[in-house]
């Protein structure tokens, strides 16, 4: 679909989204809000990109001048913020950050040539680490189904369960694509996600449950408007039961799929029977390459502290990685302490120097500071980043309420690209899933989100300023009072009576 | 120099007229009301007022707690059964190694991500390095930012050297029981050490990137508030004890001491300060509550003033982390403790005999408790930040704040600086204070001469005296050998106080030589030192009460007493040097052995100055370098101006 075409196709295609997109100069959008940590080392790849904790926005953004592009981000988070009902409006210019890096899906390597022609716009960044996501952002996100949540797999999004979960995540994504035909023609390509983890026994199901009791929700039939509508079941290498048989099979990222078309079968009558015990030791052969944690130096009464970042390679290949981090402004990094140290399962140190930094600076209320780095971890290594800040003296009103917990700070982005060998073997679901539409600009890159970090700036005794303000308001009554009477009373000496 | 000419009768403001009228009489009943403060301290009416919960959001007791189902209380003896799987496969590993590996795995069995920690310290810098291992498994909330963290923490002993297996396996089945709540807003990490408070600390520094000797990989986000368990063997306790002080007196905030109060209560089994319980209000005396109370403060000061803590709750307090531990009172007859006690030191140090469990009531409300605490702390928005951080508690829900007992110390610094302005005014010759307008000028520069002749030798007397104890300070980390062991330090601080001695003895004889006649003034000298104790006690006052109670018991009132006149006969020179030499700091480290190690003072195989050392080098403890560098000296200082002409 042509841009100029695109107003005209709003049949299954979001009214809503589609005339933001428009009248923001959008050429590729990625929304997404998510809440509990994504946990790498039990639950290997994530099933979509994004997993920060909190709301994150990205979208290259054309425009004639950086003003004009900056003024058009401002106005798509806004609109988003009222569509979604989220906080996005708070992605102001001190947390927009223009990654080089992490994002960038023209890198060199085998798939280059997929990257995006005639991209103009730029790449704006905005994490909000403190939003939390609940059914007020489910309801919005339903709405742009094309059957909601009346028939077909929208009526499984039943928040009662959605949101009593280990992790969340949910959003959309507005991305190029070349057209079918392969006439050269680019449209857009909308998707809307949503990732669940469940523990079936917070319900009180045990080993024995169909998709539907999961979800405490039947499906009846299929959306009408669908082409196609399927589930798909990646089976787990241990000894589980899915019912009934499926009717396709298929292998996805080197693990047996089964595939049950909804428009023919009942999407909540899929039976999952697990066997006793799973052998963890098999579970973990799918941890993914590379993990990352991050965690903060330094304790809450200190007005410095580090940032130690921890990115474990599982592969027997170095693999390259960039490391992106955005850090708010109250935060002073000192690059001179960045130290890059790797260490194997012997016990020896390498240290390490990034093959590439970009750092730009922070600038007090007014953009945070990002730092960049392209590094290669060496071969089955754990290694260590770290940088020192200081934490600046903010003003007493710049404190979020709460004020004593901290700031939430958000996630540092570690990507690369998997599958080093190019077999595909070990591809996570959401790369094979994209192999399947070949038709999506697509590089499969896998962006592994850190934990945020909390910190605790130098707080006033917020009770003081009221303190103050009663005290002052006190005198100020008893004194005006007085002084008002005097002012405005006439006195008169009175005669006598006598 | 306007105090300095108006002290000589230059300007009259009245009120300078006055103080310097009444500042002879004054000192010593401001340090007597200074002393009577500190003793109405304990009066049950006086200071003290009911304990509250000021930050409202913990909502202590207000769930119902559900731990201790048999599948539970069965929990706990998976520590067990891992120990005795260890100890069958008969390995080559250390007992400690041993421990370590069984309960790691039984951190990973109940679904928590569980690391060992190997780590090494030096008890003193140099000497006696000593290897450790700490335990640590983080279970992670579900569907949290994973940015916030409670923590239970336990040592494989106990702070008096008895068995802590009951800690461990009460916290492998509360582990097991938090696994399956969905209500954890926090993660929750259980750390347990084998080397106590230092393996605590070298733990705490793994985790806050202080060190990265012993890292440690597995963590999670900042650590909000510590539990620290302490259970010795025994069947059921007759209640629980609180400890809350931190090595350098620091204090958790009192709202944590109250809920963990309170929710014990609620679970019926009372959870008292330092374990002491309240006599019963309506049928015991007011002496007798009067002396309960005493003994509980007295306790408290010796917690905060010389850091003898029990629990490893202490090192989190450095890192701004609200800790305490519980600690189970063991009744008096308790079968299980005096079997325990009889098998002694005959039991394999694994496990084979290791004691009993406790009785599952004491297992249930001790769970309980330790639930209900956590999920108050759960609730916790912010840090602590509401309530107190510097109180003293005088009896069980009671609290002192810190405005009521801060004039106490108040008062002992003003006596200190009023005789020290006294004394100033009173230094030199009687004719340098007349306020005759006439002799101005003749005065002013028989002052001035007076100043520059004494002034550079009392500063000298006393940098003197000061480098004798910056050498006090810095020798043991040198010459790491001089402390290598207990008795060495004796003797090490025994030669010390010989050389100060002969020091004193040098200093003050030189000015008896008639050559050096008026060089030195012994008011002034006094009033230099008085100045500076009373800044230290001041600064020392807000940060660590009890200490300065202790520093001004030791140093402050001692200088106070010496030399109250200018006496010339030898009898008075003897008895104020008596009265120096029994508050100096050989003797008060001699019995302060009693209060920090509960041993002998005449027993020299043990030495409280090694102990504060060790204290110093691993937590910072003020009060080594405080007695290095001011107790030490000051001690000296009173005697020069004893023996001063």
């Amino acid at each position: 679909m042509d841009n100029q075409e695109l107003r005209h196709h709003y049949h299954l295609f979001p009214r809503q989204i589609g005339e933001i997109a428009l009248q923001n100069n959008v050429e590729e959008l990625h929304l997404s809000f998510t809440q509990g940590n994504w946990r790498q080392g039990s639950w290997g790849y994530p099933p979509v990109s994004s997993q920060g904790v909190g709301a994150e926005v990205f979208a290259w953004i054309s425009g004639a001048t950086q003003e004009e592009s900056l003024d058009k981000w401002k106005g798509l988070t806004n609109a988003l913020s009222g569509v979604f009902c989220a906080s996005l409006n708070f992605i102001g210019d001190d947390n927009t950050s223009m990654p080089q890096l992490a994002f960038n899906t023209s890198t060199r390597g085998k798939r280059s040539s997929s990257s995006v022609p005639g991209r103009r716009g730029v790449l704006r960044h905005g994490f909000l680490p403190r939003e939390n996501v609940c059914t007020e952002n489910l309801t919005p996100w339903v709405k742009q189904l094309p059957c909601q949540a009346k028939s077909g797999l929208g009526v499984l999004l039943n928040p009662h369960r959605l949101y009593n979960m280990d992790f969340h995540s949910m959003g959309i994504s507005l991305a190029p694509a070349v057209s079918a035909a392969d006439d050269g023609q680019t449209g857009l390509v909308y998707k809307q996600h949503v990732t669940v983890v469940l523990n079936p026994r917070t319900f009180g199901l045990d080993r024995n449950w169909t998709l539907g009791e999961l979800m405490d929700r039947g499906v009846d039939a299929a959306c009408p408007v669908a082409t196609s509508s399927t589930v798909r079941v990646v089976m787990p290498e241990s000894e589980t039961r899915v019912l009934p048989t499926p009717m396709r099979k298929e292998t996805l990222g080197g693990q047996e799929t089964y595939v049950y078309d909804i428009q023919k079968q009942n999407a909540s009558e899929i039976r999952f029977e697990f066997a006793d015990s799973t052998n963890k030791k098999e579970a973990q052969q799918r941890l993914p390459l590379v993990e990352a944690h991050r965690h903060v130096n330094g304790h809450g009464g200190g007005i410095s502290g580090g940032i130690e970042t921890l990115i474990i390679n599982r592969s027997n290949q170095p693999v390259d990685v960039t490391y992106s981090d955005t850090l708010p402004w109250y935060l002073r990094v000192y690059l001179h302490t960045l130290a890059i140290e790797a260490v194997n399962p012997d016990g020896d140190i390498f240290k390490q120097h990034p093959t590439q930094m970009i750092f730009t600076p922070a600038i007090d209320r007014g953009r945070p500071s990002t730092i960049e780095l392209a590094v290669t971890l060496p071969a089955n290594t754990r290694t260590t980043l770290r940088y020192d800040f200081d934490k600046g003296f903010i003003k007493y009103t710049e404190h979020p309420p709460d004020a004593n917990r901290g700031f939430n700070i958000g996630p540092a982005i570690i990507s690369y690209r998997p599958d080093t060998d190019g077999s595909g073997i070990d591809q996570p679901l959401f790369c094979a899933l994209q192999s399947s539409h070949p038709n999506a600009y697509f590089e499969c890159k896998v962006r592994v989100y850190t934990e945020l970090f909390l910190a605790s700036l130098p707080t006033p005794d917020f009770s003081m300023p009221y303190n103050v303000i009663t005290f002052t308001c006190t005198v100020l009554a008893l004194f005006f009072g007085r002084i008002f009477n005097l002012l405005t009373r006439d006195f008169a000496v009175l005669k006598g009576s006598d | 120099m306007s105090l300095v000419l108006s002290g000589q009768g230059e300007k009259t403001s009245p009120i300078l007229k006055l103080s310097r009228k009444y500042s002879a009489y004054l000192c010593y009943p401001l340090a007597v009301c200074g002393i009577i403060w500190l003793l109405l301290l304990p009066m049950q009416s006086c200071f003290s007022r009911n304990a509250y919960f000021s930050e409202n959001a913990m909502m202590p007791g207000q769930v119902k707690s559900k731990f201790g189902t048999i599948k539970h209380v069965a929990a706990t003896s998976m520590v067990d059964a891992a120990l005795e799987a260890e100890r069958a496969k008969g390995s080559n590993e250390t007992v400690s190694g041993m421990r370590a590996t069984a309960l790691h795995d039984v951190f990973e069995k109940i679904g928590l991500e569980s690391e060992i920690q190997r780590f090494t310290f030096d008890e003193v810098r140099g000497i006696g390095r000593t290897e450790g291992r700490n335990v640590h498994g983080i279970l992670r909330a579900p569907r949290s930012d994973a940015v916030e963290t409670l923590l239970v923490a336990a040592s494989w002993t106990t702070s008096d050297g008895n068995t802590n297996i009951n800690a461990v396996r009460l916290m492998a089945g509360l582990a097991k029981f938090f696994s399956e709540q969905t209500y954890w807003a926090k993660d929750v990490v259980f750390v347990v050490t084998d080397s106590g408070e230092r393996g605590i600390e070298a733990w705490l520094k793994a985790y806050h990137g202080v060190s990265t000797a012993a890292p440690i990989y597995v963590r999670g986000g900042i650590i909000q508030a510590a539990l620290s368990l302490e259970l010795p063997p025994a069947a059921k306790y007759a209640g629980l004890g609180v400890f809350f002080e931190g090595k350098s007196g620091e204090l958790p905030n009192l709202d944590f001491v109250n809920i963990v109060q309170r929710i014990a209560q609620i679970e019926r089994i009372p959870a008292y300060l330092h374990g002491m319980q309240d006599p019963p209000a309506h049928e015991s005396s007011l002496a007798t509550r009067y002396m309960h109370s005493a003994h509980l403060l007295l306790r408290q000061v010796r917690s905060q003033a010389i850091g003898v803590t029990v629990g490893v709750h202490a090192p989190f307090l450095r890192y701004r982390i609200d800790a305490l531990t519980i600690s189970g009172i063991v009744p008096p007859r308790d079968p299980v403790a005096l079997q325990s006690k009889n098998d002694g030191n005959s039991r394999h140090p694994l496990v084979a005999l290791e004691p009993e469990m406790l009785a599952q009531a004491t297992v249930r409300a001790l769970g309980r408790t330790i639930e209900s605490t956590m999920r108050s702390l759960n609730n916790l928005l912010e840090h602590f930040h509401q309530s107190f951080f510097f109180y003293i508690l005088p009896a069980n829900r009671r609290y002192i704040s810190i405005g009521d007992y801060i004039p106490a110390a108040g008062l002992m610094v003003a006596s200190l600086l009023v005789q020290a302005m006294h004394l100033w005014w009173m230094q030199g010759s009687d004719d340098m204070r007349s306020s005759d307008p006439r002799t101005r000028i003749e005065r002013m520069n028989k002052y001035y001469s007076f100043l520059r002749r004494t002034l550079p030798n009392g500063f000298g007397i006393i940098l003197r005296i000061h480098a004798l104890g910056a050498l006090l300070l810095v020798i043991p980390f040198i010459v790491p050998q001089a402390v290598l062991t207990h008795s060495t330090s004796t003797a090490y601080v025994f030669t010390m106080a010989l050389a100060s001695i002969s020091m004193v003895l040098h200093v003050s004889d030189i000015y008896w030589a008639p050559k050096n006649s008026g060089l030195v003034d012994w008011r002034q000298l006094k009033a230099l030192v008085e100045v500076y104790v009373a800044v230290t006690l001041a600064c020392l006052s807000v940060m660590n009460f009890s200490l300065a109670v202790v520093m001004f018991g030791i140093s402050g009132l001692p200088l106070l007493l010496t030399r109250m006149y200018n006496y010339t006969t030898r009898a008075h020179r003897v008895a104020n040097l008596a009265l120096l030499l029994a508050t100096s700091p050989i003797c008060i480290l001699a019995l302060s052995r009693t209060a920090l190690l509960g041993l002998s003072p005449l027993d020299f195989t043990s030495s409280s100055f090694r102990v504060f050392l060790e204290d110093f080098h691993h937590f910072s403890n003020l009060m080594y370098p405080l007695l290095c560098l001011v107790y030490w000296p000051v001690n000296l200082l009173c005697m020069v101006v004893t023996l001063i002409p």
